[in-house]
């Protein structure tokens, strides 16, 4: 029975909760990890699974704490500097390796660089494509924190395009 | 379809978080046509990387492999060991038997309240596990299947229906890792006439070395003389290999001293 709704709820949403943990992680294999992690901790809950009005809500919660708190213990640990954002040398976006236009290149570089929580909402809403009323549920923000978050977010990215930008001409 | 203005009063307005989801698709389809004007240069890197991570899928799943883990899981939870607590003081047994007391007071109390519609209640229930098992048994993935025979094999009961569904595995299935575990589930049944026969016949039929060997295995351990033939069969073959030839020598061995 919950194998069955395991492959019916929780399968078709993985690719979900992997460009989540993608976009958080910003390195394919630590995804994986974070993913493995997810489903196993998923399964150990088959208990309250009844307890969530959807499951995949109740993934990407999982999958966003999963997240943070790797990035927490990572940078405790100091892997590495939270203003100079250098990503360390393990990490390699799969994103940073494919041919792109230059400028969809830099932005790459600019959205890996915004704070978690905008990485956060910005992947739940703009890639995603959830509601408001969604991201509510998986993060526990209201949905006013969650406009100005995401507000804050693209105007960040912009300024922070247009500052590598000008750099760059000069 | 929309004048620059247009558009730049709904980029306006996305950045200040205010754009509905349909509006988001919207410019999402300006930014990936032709045309975009050199001033929205940004606007479309934008566009373009979130477009990007929103195609991107992970590649790396593997189903197996999951529900690999997922098993192991289940079974590790079952085997967990859990420490016995040294009693600190005497008077710990007198806990002990108000606990005890109590138990038996609450069985007879729970004896009386169960009725028969109770037991029909489970009854059914076993019914429904069952036949989801016997199902999944024909599923199309391996690991599926998998698992569903290894719920069967630890049931301490069987029928007719369940044996015939594991024989069935045994005969048909395609992948060795399922067959296998079929193999440790008639094991188990053996005393029931149609596992045993069935396992006779896979060991004639059988060409995975694995389970080639996981049949002799099975067969001398339940001191099987019918197997004899068969056994001496495999250990001459030319095609069996070595290790498999070996413990049929050694089965032959067996079989004949005892």
């Amino acid at each position: 029975m919950e194998l069955q709704t395991f492959k019916s709820q929780v399968l078709p949403v993985k690719d979900k909760l992997f460009r989540i943990a993608l976009n958080m992680m910003r390195s394919v294999e630590e995804a994986e990890d974070i993913l493995q992690d997810v489903m196993v901790k998923l399964w150990d809950k088959r208990a309250q699974w009844g307890e969530y009005r959807n499951l995949e809500a109740f993934a990407v919660t999982i999958t966003k704490n999963l997240c943070l708190d790797r990035l927490k213990s990572k940078r405790m640990k100091g892997h590495f500097d939270i203003q100079e954002m250098e990503l360390d040398s393990g990490t390699v976006s799969p994103y940073q390796r494919i041919e792109l236009d230059d400028s969809v290149k830099t932005m790459v570089r600019v959205f890996e660089q915004l704070p978690d929580q905008q990485r956060l909402l910005i992947t739940l809403r703009d890639v995603e494509g959830y509601s408001y009323e969604e991201i509510a549920e998986q993060t526990g923000l209201e949905v006013n924190n969650i406009r100005v978050g995401i507000s804050r977010a693209r105007k960040k990215a912009k300024e922070d395009y247009l500052k590598i930008a000008n750099y760059e001409q000069q | 379809m929309n004048s620059n203005k247009e558009i730049e009063a709904l980029i306006e307005k996305y950045n200040n978080g205010e754009t509905s989801l349909q509006e988001e698709e919207q410019l999402q389809n300006f930014f990936r046509g032709e045309g975009v004007p050199d001033h929205l240069k940004e606007e479309q890197a934008w566009f373009a990387q979130l477009d990007l991570r929103a195609k991107t899928e992970w590649e790396g799943f593997s189903e197996d492999k999951l529900f690999a883990k997922l098993d192991a899981q289940v079974k590790e939870e079952e085997t967990k060991v859990v420490p016995m607590l040294q009693p600190k003081t005497k008077q710990v047994w007198l806990y002990r038997v108000a606990a005890a007391v109590a138990l038996v007071l609450v069985g007879f109390y729970m004896g009386n309240e169960i009725r028969n519609d109770d037991v029909a209640g489970v009854k059914e229930e076993l019914a429904q596990v069952k036949a989801m098992m016997l199902e999944q048994m024909t599923s199309s993935s391996a690991s599926g299947r998998l698992q569903a025979v290894n719920y069967s094999v630890e049931l301490k009961e069987v029928d007719q229906e369940m044996l015939n569904a594991l024989i069935n595995v045994l005969e048909t299935d395609d992948n060795m890792n399922v067959r296998l575990k079929a193999v440790e589930g008639l094991a188990k049944f053996y005393d029931e006439p149609s596992a045993k026969k069935a396992l006779l016949k896979a060991l004639k039929k059988e060409k995975e070395p694995m389970i080639q060997i996981a049949l002799i295995d099975v067969l001398v351990e339940n001191n099987e003389k019918a197997a004899l033939d068969d056994l001496e069969r495999i250990a001459e073959d030319g095609n069996s290999i070595k290790g498999v030839k070996d413990q049929a020598y050694m089965g032959m061995f067996k079989l004949k001293e005892m």
